[in-house]
């Protein structure tokens, strides 16, 4: 797009204040916030796909609905409120009928949920095949319940979905510490005597009636998207029920507005499918970024781990080298130590690991001023970096002397196991190490231990 | 009705190249769908039904952007095969898309499985919608077609020089796909679905499975969307499979009949879609009423499905409901004989009134309730009125004996052995009675030692051919 296009679209996005768009703007946000907070509960109770069932099965019902008062009185089928009734009676029936489908023998859960969905869905296209043969059935456009026509959405309709908002915020906030016991400890629940199966009622009653409400903006088929991304999106950032559906519900208006927004300006997008699409995209962020568990932070993590965990092996290296070479008697203080050049090849051969690992570790040291280069072109320990290195050696020993004294472990396994496990070692436990061998006098091999090293000392400035 | 049969039969009918296409795309989708069942994925069949729809949409625009198929071009020929190639390749990759999608996310974020699926498909499937409308000019893609599949006109596209439809031809091609794939891995299916950790152990790969599995899906799918419709898929996977389980126990058998299942339900909807606008006119319009066939045919297989769930062998419902009453009734009728065996004890002659006060208060039952039972008891010779007083039969009495004897011993048993008050262990008596076998009531009796009457007092009344 050229800059004069994006600014005609902003413009045109700023034009939204034109009463139509923000009718349906007002409309598509709010179920986003009612239908993120029941999903949420809904994603915690394992039972996401529950959604999936009752749009489904709403079509059979509205067709039904259609029938019998286009066969009463021909001409007032498209009769919303009695189009949405026969809706919901259908989903719920449906999501009842999985319940006892589910406990016949040999019919598991995931076969019961497909069955009753596919078979509504079935009922429901004979109705609609029977609807297109009737007079009027070509301009009932039942199919934009099935797609959903959000720009069709007049003030009436916003006003149904501003009391269905209304009404799912309070009930959850109402009902809140029994739907939050209900999601993770249902058998608590039942064992605190609290009305399990009313409460699960009112979140399939809940259901019901935000896919219904749904048929309009999104239509039956993409009510259940709203109901499982948002909540799953906003898993990837907190793991306290308060904030995930808070969080579900932000993310469920945000999806709503933008693809409302963008589907207003680009001529022959769905707002449906658009607002699920941009549902989508909040979820690859989410899972991207997400600060619980998204794949960038913990790729993060696990990179810094790696990173420290290879600056410790590699002050280790150095020391056991200077210690092999120079006969440091005893146990050498953080002064001795920091006074002895070595080589970086012979480092680097002591280590097998790639040259650029080794080049990018020593690099690290380099900056964070634990080793310096001198003029003859060796490499020294800094003061710091001594401390550093004692410090890190100590902990390999001693936990190797644990490993020997206490886990049995086959010698020859030692210096691996040791290797893997020492990084993960808290002070606290490193305390309580030293306090076990300093009571059995047998640390001669282990460096000796001094104050706690200041984190920023012989750091650059 | 024998008009429809026939033109059902006459091979050259539109009505007979319906059927069989509707045959041949249902027994394709029975193939996966019964492994998917057994293996707990039916939801895969859901996602995949939702999710392939942009992967055939962009194979379709694929090749409508490549070849040019105006009757000049020099591919024309060539067309239809490149088309239906593209499509299948697009949807298996959007099929193996969406199932490694969801797993990785799953993983990664310990997402509940099914909601990981829901994620991925629902937002395949609008990115579906999207492609199919933002390009519904330019091609010929119907979304409620694709939805709900459209098998009266797609017969109309034939194999070149036969009559023979080219959905038809695409699902027998699944179904040669399908069955080659079972027979050549047959073991290992069969191994990795129901011993998943043996088949590990084994070294079979079951990644790989899963990862076939999904795309065999995927492509039978795909070879049959255009008939059945991309969601009533679903139906055509599952149902037949489903049905299959309820009615027999065996992996081969449970292939054999979803594939019958799937047969009948296909024969059977496209009947009802044919059958339907002869038997329903619209009276104010004078048109007749049409049913789609596809979704008849998920009804027909629905309907199929309840009967399975109904009369299935071991766990038909009405089986059991029926061994249920049968047990209520032989219950009742054991209660009433114990009553009048008790009252002929105590020297009480029941006559109609006696029936329906102390009889009938003393089980808790309507007087109605006992008139019907007794003139039960009474066609099986087990009681016999005579002068409007109600006694046992000498058949009767043995009965009674063995109940009202049990009954005593247990009361005696629990009251001596476990210490348990009267009305508990009357309480307790009371159910055990009609489930005591000979064996047992006279072992109780040795392990008692004989006692001639009960804690209350009673006589414990003797057999009189007792062992």
């Amino acid at each position: 797009m050229t800059g004069l296009s994006w600014f005609v679209l902003a413009q045109r996005t700023a034009g939204l204040l034109d009463y139509s768009t923000r009718m349906v703007l007002a409309g598509t946000v709010l179920l986003g916030i009612a239908a993120g907070i029941v999903g949420a509960f809904l994603l915690l109770r394992k039972r996401s796909l529950v959604g999936d069932v009752a749009s489904h099965a709403a079509v059979p019902g509205l067709a039904a609905a259609f029938l019998i008062f286009e066969i009463n009185s021909p001409g007032s089928g498209r009769w919303l409120p009695g189009l949405l009734i026969g809706a919901a009676v259908s989903a719920a029936l449906a999501i009842w009928l999985t319940e006892r489908v589910k406990r016949i023998r040999y019919i598991k859960e995931d076969a019961a949920l497909a069955v009753v969905l596919s078979l509504s869905f079935g009922l429901g296209v004979c109705l609609l095949t029977i609807i297109q043969s009737f007079p009027s059935g070509n301009q009932a456009h039942l199919t934009d319940f099935l797609f959903g026509r959000a720009a069709a959405l007049v003030e009436g309709d916003v006003l149904t979905l501003t009391g269905v908002a209304a009404g799912v915020l309070v009930m959850t906030l109402a009902f809140f510490k029994e739907l939050a016991v209900l999601s993770f400890d249902e058998d608590f629940a039942a064992a605190q005597g609290w009305p399990v199966a009313k409460l699960e009622l009112l979140l399939t009653a809940l259901v019901v009636v935000v896919t219904v409400t749904a048929m309009q903006s999104v239509g039956l088929l993409l009510a259940v998207a709203l109901l499982i991304t948002p909540a799953v999106a906003a898993r990837f950032w907190t793991d306290r029920l308060p904030g995930l559906v808070a969080i579900s519900a932000g993310i469920g208006a945000l999806a709503s507005a933008a693809g409302t927004i963008v589907s207003a300006q680009i001529p022959r997008l769905g707002t449906g499918a658009l607002i699920v699409v941009f549902g989508l995209i909040f979820f690859i962020l989410s899972w991207f970024f997400g600060s619980k568990r998204g794949l960038v932070w913990a790729w993060w993590e696990r990179r810094r781990g790696n990173r420290e965990i290879h600056e410790a092996d590699l002050l280790r290296a150095v020391y056991e080298l200077l210690e092999a070479k120079n006969d440091v008697e005893g146990r050498p203080g953080p002064e001795r130590l920091a006074d002895l050049p070595w080589s970086r090849a012979a480092v680097a051969s002591s280590l097998t690991w790639p040259a650029r690992r080794f080049e990018r570790i020593l690099a690290t040291l380099l900056t964070r001023g634990w080793i310096w280069l001198d003029a003859d072109g060796h490499y020294r320990f800094t003061l710091h970096g001594a401390r550093r290195a004692i410090d890190t050696v100590r902990r390999h020993r001693l936990w190797e002397l644990y490993l020997l004294n206490y886990a049995a472990l086959p010698a020859g396994q030692i210096d691996r196991a040791a290797d893997i496990t020492e990084h993960g070692l808290t002070d606290a436990e490193m305390e309580r190490l030293e306090g076990l061998f300093a009571a059995r006098g047998d640390q001669s091999q282990v460096p000796a231990s001094f104050h706690k090293i200041d984190a920023r000392e012989g750091e650059p400035a | 009705m024998s008009e429809l049969l026939s033109s059902l039969f006459d091979a050259n009918s539109l009505d007979a190249r319906i059927a069989l296409t509707a045959i041949l795309a249902s027994i394709a989708c029975a193939l996966p769908g019964t492994l998917l069942v057994l293996r707990r994925q039916s939801l895969l069949g859901d996602a995949l039904g939702h999710a392939l729809l942009p992967g055939i949409v962009l194979g379709y625009l694929a090749t409508n952007f490549l070849i040019d198929d105006s009757p000049t071009g020099t591919m024309a020929a060539w067309a239809p095969s490149l088309r239906i190639t593209a499509m299948l390749v697009g949807a298996a990759i959007a099929g193996i898309l969406c199932a490694v999608l969801a797993t990785i996310i799953e993983k990664s974020g310990r997402v509940e499985p099914s909601a990981a699926l829901g994620v991925v498909f629902t937002g395949l499937f609008a990115i579906g919608l999207i492609l199919v409308r933002r390009y519904a000019d330019d091609v010929d893609i119907d979304a409620s077609c694709v939805l709900y599949g459209h098998l009266e006109t797609v017969v109309f596209e034939t194999w070149p020089g036969t009559t023979l439809p080219m959905a038809a031809v695409s699902a027998l091609a699944a179904i040669v796909f399908n069955a080659a794939l079972l027979i050549a891995f047959y073991k290992e299916l069969k191994l990795g679905t129901f011993d998943p950790e043996f088949a590990r152990a084994v070294g079979i790969p079951a990644g790989l499975i899963d990862i076939g599995l999904v795309a065999a899906t995927a492509m039978t799918v795909v070879a049959t969307f255009e008939s059945v419709g991309s969601i009533l898929v679903l139906a055509a996977l599952v149902v037949p499979a489903v049905s299959a389980r309820l009615l027999v126990n065996r992996f081969f058998s449970q292939i054999v009949v979803s594939i019958v299942v799937a047969t009948l339900a296909a024969v059977g909807g496209h009947l009802l879609a044919m059958a339907v606008p002869h038997l329903v006119i619209l009276s104010s319009e004078n048109r007749p009423l049409e049913v789609g066939t596809a979704g008849a045919i998920s009804l027909v297989s629905g309907l199929m499905l309840v009967a399975a769930a109904a009369f299935g062998p071991t766990n038909g419902m009405v089986w059991k409901a029926w061994r249920l009453r049968a047990l209520r009734q032989r219950v009742f009728q054991e209660d009433v004989l114990g009553i009048l065996f008790r009252l002929a004890e105590r020297g009480v002659e029941v006559d109609e009134a006696c029936l329906s006060g102390q009889v009938a208060g003393s089980l808790d039952r309507s007087p109605a309730a006992i008139q019907r039972c007794v003139r039960q008891l009474q066609s099986s010779g087990l009681v016999d009125q005579t002068n409007g007083i109600w006694r046992l039969t000498a058949v009767g009495t043995q009965r009674a004996t063995e109940i009202v004897r049990s009954h005593r011993l247990w009361e005696t048993y629990l009251a001596r052995n476990l210490g348990w008050n009267d009305e508990a262990s009357h309480r307790v008596a009371e159910r055990f009675e009609h489930h005591t076998s000979g064996f047992v009531r006279e072992n109780l009796a040795d392990e008692l030692s004989h006692p001639g009457r009960d804690p209350q007092g009673h006589e414990i009344p003797p057999i009189a051919d007792a062992p």
